[in-house]
């Protein structure tokens, strides 16, 4: 089991051991909830390397007795995805995609066709929550998936306790809206044939 | 409770966001009622189905394997020295930045109307520079705090998209200020150097007309900059690539200060 208390007081004493265990540790669970707050690979990669970073560069704003490690890098991470976000909605002009129209699209990489291939596979859930409203998302995201208490996702998403169960349960019905037809649907195929 | 139980009811109980009472009062239906206690089940069987699912999914996603900490341990390395001590010593609260920033903007508008005030007749500097040099490092202060500490958490983007108005209303008001600087150089320029008279008579009004024509190319120069500017900052307000763009247009801004002071 790792400590990661003694691991915070070694990277605050400067050993850079001890950040790369931390890293190691929290990476993936970092970039999971990114990925499914943004729907995307590349931005949360993105948003999980720049959480990261600053969660280590700042790791003497921790307070371990305000919350875990671990809800303090979801508070990181969540605030980096709304910035993300905020970015998509705003307006703009890629020059460099301005640049290459009509040009042939170079054959992608490997890893890109490794994402694709695992869009394709997802659940209907997982299309569902990608189709809720950024705060619901990040509500039900925080409950169903990182098991957080009321009291963390209202720390972690910057509202009183009552909002973090509201939208708990409204993430919730709109989920049950959008899949139990389909279920219906799966129940009368099963009898038909 | 007779009547059957709600939705809205079964949501809270299984969201455990009801208060005692209330779980209660549904646990003694609950007891009694095998068609409440099948709809709960029917929402218990949903919420594990969301879960598992959103487990499994999230499973199979990874990281690529250029995220790792070898690419961000540079960069670790590289902020803990000084920019870590600033950090640390606590001077960059948003609050006193935008206060630097405005006293940067009253100090520019001030030395912009005494700037406009005196009319560009001197062969030595019409006036000095000091008060727009001052404003400039005040904008330098929250630029470069926000340039390290940008990227914190909530409510921050507020501040700093306040911040960052403050800051291109000010750099846009040194600009105009700059432009009469710019004015005054070209005079001083023309009437030195390329003047058989000293710089009197018709030389002197030969200078004159160059400085004032060159208002006009700088003023549109000047109009571009603070709408192409706008647009970036309102894009960018409380990133990076927004602190970078403050940073450099302020540099530029006191090399024509210094320029003034040489020419």
């Amino acid at each position: 089991m790792l400590d990661i208390g003694a691991l915070i007081q070694r990277w605050q004493a400067g050993d850079e051991r001890a950040a790369e265990a931390l890293y190691n540790h929290h990476r993936d669970s970092v970039f999971r909830l990114a990925h499914g707050l943004l729907g995307n690979a590349a931005d949360a990669e993105e948003v999980a390397q720049d959480a990261l970073t600053y969660a280590l560069v700042n790791i003497h704003r921790y307070d371990p007795g305000r919350a875990s490690f671990a809800t303090w890098l979801h508070i990181i991470t969540v605030s980096r995805c709304r910035d993300q976000h905020r970015r998509r909605r705003l307006p703009s002009l890629s020059l460099t995609a301005w640049l290459q129209r009509g040009r042939d699209v170079p054959d992608p990489a490997p890893w890109p066709e490794r994402h694709a291939i695992q869009a394709e596979t997802r659940s209907q859930v997982w299309e569902a929550v990608q189709a809720l409203s950024r705060p619901l998302r990040e509500a039900i995201l925080l409950r169903y998936w990182a098991g957080h208490t009321y009291r963390e996702m209202a720390e972690i998403l910057g509202c009183p306790v009552p909002t973090a169960q509201s939208r708990v349960r409204l993430a919730y019905k709109r989920l049950r809206a959008t899949l139990a037809p389909a279920d219906l649907v799966g129940l009368r195929e099963e009898e038909v044939g | 409770m007779n009547s059957h139980l709600s939705d809205e009811q079964l949501i809270g109980y299984n969201h455990a966001t009801l208060t005692d009472a209330e779980r209660e009062a549904m646990d003694s239906h609950l007891a009694d009622c095998p068609g409440c206690r099948a709809r709960l089940a029917e929402h218990e069987a949903l919420q594990r189905r969301i879960h598992h699912s959103l487990l499994a999914d999230l499973r199979t996603v990874r990281p690529s394997p250029d995220m790792k900490f070898a690419a961000i341990a540079p960069g670790l390395k590289r902020q803990s020295g000084f920019v870590g001590l600033w950090r640390r010593s606590g001077q960059l609260v948003p609050s006193a930045m935008a206060l630097a920033a405005l006293a940067g903007v009253v100090i520019a508008l001030i030395g912009l109307i005494e700037g406009a005030g005196q009319p560009p007749v001197g062969i030595t500097q019409a006036h000095a520079v000091p008060l727009p040099m001052v404003a400039c490092f005040l904008f330098a202060i929250p630029v470069i705090g926000n340039y390290y500490e940008s990227r914190i958490v909530p409510l921050r983007s507020v501040a700093s998209g306040v911040l960052a108005f403050i800051l291109w209303a000010g750099t846009a008001v040194l600009g105009l200020y700059e432009i009469i600087l710019v004015r005054e150089m070209l005079f001083r320029i023309r009437a030195r150097f390329w003047s058989s008279s000293g710089g009197h008579g018709m030389d002197y009004w030969r200078a004159v007309a160059l400085g004032n024509w060159a208002v006009l190319p700088l003023a549109i120069v000047w109009i571009a900059l603070v709408i192409g500017g706008g647009e970036y900052h309102y894009k960018r307000a409380g990133q990076r690539s927004s602190w970078k763009l403050f940073g450099w247009t302020i540099a530029v801004e006191v090399l024509i200060l210094v320029m003034a002071l040489l020419v």
